[in-house]
């Protein structure tokens, strides 16, 4: 367990926080520069609590997700900011560990199912040679145990488990292999699970069934969940609380029903289709219009700015923080107020419903 | 199937011959900026350049000179004299021709027995393809060299011609079997499917869709058929299984060895000479034939 | 699809697959057991044909030579030469041709040209064991060198080592082998003279008795240390580029990422993750290299005037003494066969997707 530095004190955090994300930035290092993949994002991770990261691709999603397992590729580095991960008495700042603490930290304590799980096992070992390489990583293992383990995982995750256990990577199909990843992912009894667009390339009716094992699962096991996505509905029906991702940053943080009914950032607005675009066209959208902006030499202001239909002077001028427009509901925009009563004239959103569905 | 917009226009044979020689101008661009590309393609080009070019220049020293026999390098004979007071440079001159000329020869035989077998058993599919590919592996499996040998004691290699042919007709299964499974490829990719869809014809997709697309493989194993050219000649002629009418740079080598000059203190640069003219040569066509993968499709670099 | 299947269905599938691989894994033995047979009996049938029917028939021209030697009546000459050759000549083809084939069978190739009544099988058996020897023992050397330098070049990607062994095993395995070998006896014979040349000519020194002594054992490598030398630079930078991109393909693999993320140690991801996959592609390159090197043989070992099969096989075509040759060319291919039959073999057995995969 380290010890916290003497000129960084361990901050306040409340016991039901598992993890504290503090001012976190991610560099890429690239042949035009510096990418400011992520930049000072900060959020608390609760107890059994389950957080939707939603955003368009090259947000910064995946990366901040990678973060914090610290497993950024080679060009990355975190440039500063604490991961502060507590299980009962052990704390540990996650981005100051020793190489070895960082390896006992993954997967024990938080666990990543990474996007498209068809190439996650090595092909040559059998699931069970695969589960018991884990567990043995992290102590003593006993093979038969480790074996009933993942046989009861299995199950969970509504596979045949007298089938999966032996078999090797290549006889299992992809919706399979999604779920011995996150039944593995299971096996060390982690506190977090960060899942990284777990039903892309799936077909439907195997998403259908991915989405239903990890609600349960989550019920069952109690563990908290970070799920990376840009499909909103998958959002809509995991998380507690859902994050906005806009250029290396969360630009809206609330309740998942006060998101959808009552965004207060326009971009999140624009992602449930709700949202009139710079170039005024109402149909339904499948995204924000326009593209998400250069994270080497980003521009001024608000990064959302040259697509966003409410832009003013002010929001060329200086990036706006994170500011309560609800109930535990953060935005970072100054021109939230402004939004809603456009969007509540056209009747777009919903506010009343807030509460109302769950 | 965004292909199909761009394939029903057919560009006129014109324009045609203008976007392959752009695109052969952007090819040598595209290998100038790559180093080790760069390096071959001026490895070649001095070797072609030495081999056809200077020989009309130089002439050829063939006076024995007593006094001159193993001669050290000078400044007018860059590789010294041989066993008979020869100067070594000139005979470098005039050494390649015919062993360059040979090779491109069977590389050009050996490419177009691959290519078309290849293409042939791609194309056709079922039993013929299967047929075709049990005995490329077949084929592969067989060692070259020892059958060149043994093929050498059969057939009376005393023309340039047969030496072409046989050489040719020795290493043509690893392109078969490359251009086949291109083919394969190739014939499941969208723009083939597309013009399949438009009917645009066998000959429109062998011609328009499918050979250009593997112009790249092939020219790449046409570069590395001329090194395995090089290698099985200059080894027979090592051996003394071909009759020898000229001085080639093998031919110099086989001398250097029989006569024991290559055992000699003395004779270092009579031998060096054409082991470095054959090892440059090599190794320019590799460093070639990487650059040119290197700038068609990074991904053939596997 | 299975993924909706019942717990029931999902047996009965289970069940289905295990059969089913079962079947196809005996297939591919099988399939792979037919090639080999069908490339040995191509070569012997190519060979057959070669000596009996090509322009310059080997077999007339041996009975001429007779003739003229001896001054031997044709009829005797040809008599004399089919018992050589071990065929009758009267016969017809297809007959000759089953009677070729029933000799090679029973392992009998017919008797030298160049010393009468020396069986071929002898004379192979005499000079097989001297290039085993050398290549094998080269081989091996190459491979754990090859592999352990590419795992280094790859983990240490870009680097300067990289670079520096990149650029070296680019030059050495474009070069021809023999002419890395002159290279050898030119600076490490001649300039440097490490080494005597004269006296490492020969598979064994004259005179050494053979048997499990130090003297004998430090005697054949003495004679061996240059063919073995020359087969390695060779080679070698075949295996390093070779495991070199297969390492650096395999560290790129979502299995390796996720086994980080597992927390697995990083011995353990380098030998079972990384290693082990990165490896099985040379399985098979193994079989393809040792057709090549087997092939230089023929030339390293003339060159190096070792007394293996190679430089039978030269001096067989050289003196045109057809069985002793076909005898060689014979051992050469059944040696590569054999080998690509047991590779593919192995490759069966550590690669648990082929059972499934068959053929292809």
């Amino acid at each position: 367990m380290p010890t916290p530095a003497l000129n960084d004190p361990w901050p306040e955090i409340p016991s039901d926080v598992v993890l504290a994300v503090r001012n976190l930035s991610v560099d890429y290092r690239a042949r035009r520069g510096l990418v400011k993949a992520v930049r000072n994002v900060s959020f608390d991770l609760h107890r059994a609590e389950s957080i939707a990261l939603v955003g368009e691709s090259g947000c910064g999603k995946t990366t901040l997700g990678t973060a914090l397992v610290r497993l950024l590729v080679k060009q990355a580095t975190i440039r500063n900011g604490h991961l502060y991960y507590q299980r009962g008495e052990r704390k540990m700042d996650v981005v100051d560990i020793s190489p070895e603490e960082l390896r006992q930290y993954r997967w024990a304590e938080c666990a990543m199912v990474f996007q498209g799980a068809q190439n996650a096992f090595n092909p040559v070992l059998r699931i069970s040679d695969q589960m018991y390489d884990t567990v043995r990583a992290h102590g003593p293992a006993n093979k038969a145990e480790v074996r009933k383990r993942g046989m009861e995982l299995l199950r969970m995750v509504q596979l045949d488990p007298g089938r999966v256990i032996d078999a090797y990577p290549h006889e299992l199909s992809g919706g399979m292999r999604q779920r011995v990843l996150i039944a593995m992912s299971l096996l060390l009894d982690p506190q977090i699970l960060i899942l990284d667009e777990p039903t892309t390339a799936l077909d439907v009716i195997t998403q259908r069934t991915i989405i239903d094992v990890l609600r349960k699962l989550k019920t069952q096991l109690g563990f908290s969940l970070i799920f990376i996505t840009h499909d909103l509905s998958v959002a809509a029906e995991l998380a507690d609380r859902i994050a906005t991702m806009y250029a290396g940053t969360i630009i809206e943080l609330g309740p998942a029903d006060a998101m959808f009914y009552n965004p207060g950032h326009p971009y999140t607005a624009g992602l449930i289709h709700a949202v009139p675009t710079v170039t005024g066209a109402y149909e339904e959208l499948t995204s924000v219009e326009g593209s998400p902006p250069d994270l080497i030499d980003p521009p001024p202001g608000c990064k959302f700015n040259p697509r966003c239909a409410y832009a003013i002077d002010a929001c060329r001028a200086d990036e706006p923080m994170l500011a309560p427009v609800g109930p535990s509901h953060l935005a970072a925009c100054i021109r939230t107020d402004a939004v809603r009563a456009d969007l509540r004239e056209r009747g777009l959103i919903h506010p009343e419903q807030i509460g109302m569905v769950r | 199937m965004a292909a199909a917009t761009t394939t029903v226009s057919r560009p006129s044979p014109l324009k045609a011959i203008g976007s392959v020689l752009t695109g052969i101008w952007g090819a040598i661009r595209a290998l100038a900026r790559d180093r080790v590309g760069l390096l071959g393609l001026i490895g070649v080009g001095t070797i072609l350049f030495i081999t056809f070019v200077l020989p009309h220049f130089v002439p050829l020293d063939d006076k024995v000179k007593v006094d001159q026999i193993y001669a050290p390098p000078s400044w007018q004979h860059p590789f010294g004299f041989d066993s008979q007071g020869r100067d070594v440079w000139t005979q470098i001159i005039h050494g390649g021709q015919q062993l360059l000329l040979i090779a491109l020869g069977a590389a050009v035989v050996s490419t177009v027995l691959g290519a078309g077998l290849g293409g042939f058993s791609g194309v056709m599919g079922g039993r013929v393809d299967s047929f075709l590919m049990l005995l490329t592996d077949v084929w592969l499996t067989i060692p070259l060299l020892p059958l060149l040998i043994v093929l050498a004691a059969f057939i009376r290699v005393n023309s340039p011609l047969i030496l072409v042919l046989v050489i040719g007709f020795l290493s043509w299964a690893g392109l078969t079997r490359a251009v086949r499974s291109q083919v394969l490829s190739i014939k499941q990719r969208d723009f083939v499917e597309a013009a399949r869809v438009l009917d645009l014809g066998t000959n429109h997709i062998v011609f328009r869709e499918v050979l250009p697309n593997m112009m790249s493989y092939i020219t790449i194993n046409f570069i590395l058929a001329i090194t395995a050219a090089v290698f099985f000649q200059t080894a027979l002629v090592f051996l003394g299984l071909v009759p020898v009418s000229t001085n080639d740079w093998g031919v110099m080598i086989r001398f250097a060895y029989t006569r024991g000059a290559i055992f000699s203190k003395d004779s270092f640069w009579y031998i060096m000479a054409p082991v470095l003219a054959i090892a440059l040569f090599q190794l320019s066509l590799v460093a070639l034939e990487r650059g040119i993968a290197e700038v068609f499709n990074p991904r053939l670099r596997a | 699809m299975a993924t909706v299947a019942t717990p029931q269905t999902q047996a009965r599938a289970g069940v289905n697959l295990r059969h089913w691989a079962r079947l196809v894994w005996d297939t591919y033995v099988f399939r792979r057991l037919l090639k080999a047979l069908f490339t040995i009996w191509f070569v012997t049938t190519l060979l057959f044909f070669l000596v009996r029917l090509m322009p310059s028939n080997p077999i007339e021209i041996y009975i001429t030579e007779l003739m003229s030697q001896y001054s031997l009546s044709y009829t005797d000459a040809r008599s004399q030469a089919a018992s050589l050759f071990a065929l009758d000549l009267d016969a017809p083809l297809w007959q000759q041709y089953i009677s070729y084939m029933g000799q090679l069978f029973h392992g009998n190739l017919g008797t030298s040209l160049r010393s009468p009544g020396t069986p071929v099988t002898a004379i192979i058996a005499q000079f097989l064991p001297w290039t085993v020897f050398s290549i094998g023992t080269a081989l091996i050397i190459s491979v754990i060198i090859g592999v352990t330098l590419g795992i280094i070049m790859a983990y240490r990607r870009e680097g300067w080592v990289d670079n520096i062994l990149s650029a070296l095993a680019s030059i050495t395995s474009s070069i021809p082998n023999y002419i890395i070998g002159i290279l050898i006896i030119v600076f490490v014979a001649v300039q440097w003279r490490w080494l005597d040349i004269a006296r490492v000519r020969g598979s064994t020194s004259p005179g050494i008795v053979p048997g499990f002594t130090p003297e004998f054992i430090f005697d054949i490598f003495y004679h061996a240390f240059l063919p073995i030398l020359t087969y390695v630079l060779a080679t070698v930078g075949f295996w390093m580029l070779t495991m070199r991109n297969n390492t650096l393909a395999t560290l790129g693999e979502d299995y390796v990422t996720v086994a980080r993320a597992r927390g697995l140690s990083d011995n353990r991801i380098a030998t079972a993750y990384v290693g082990r996959n990165a490896a099985l592609p040379l399985v098979t390159a193994f079989a393809i290299a040792l057709a090549s090197v087997v092939g230089g043989a023929a030339v390293i070992e003339e060159l190096f005037r070792y007394q293996g099969i190679g430089s039978v096989l030269v001096q067989s075509v050289i003196q045109r003494d057809y069985p002793l040759m076909q005898g060689c060319f014979l051992v050469f291919t059944f040696a590569v066969v054999l080998a690509n039959l047991i590779t593919d073999l192995c490759y069966g057995w550590l690669d648990p997707r082929i059972r499934l995969g068959g053929g292809e």
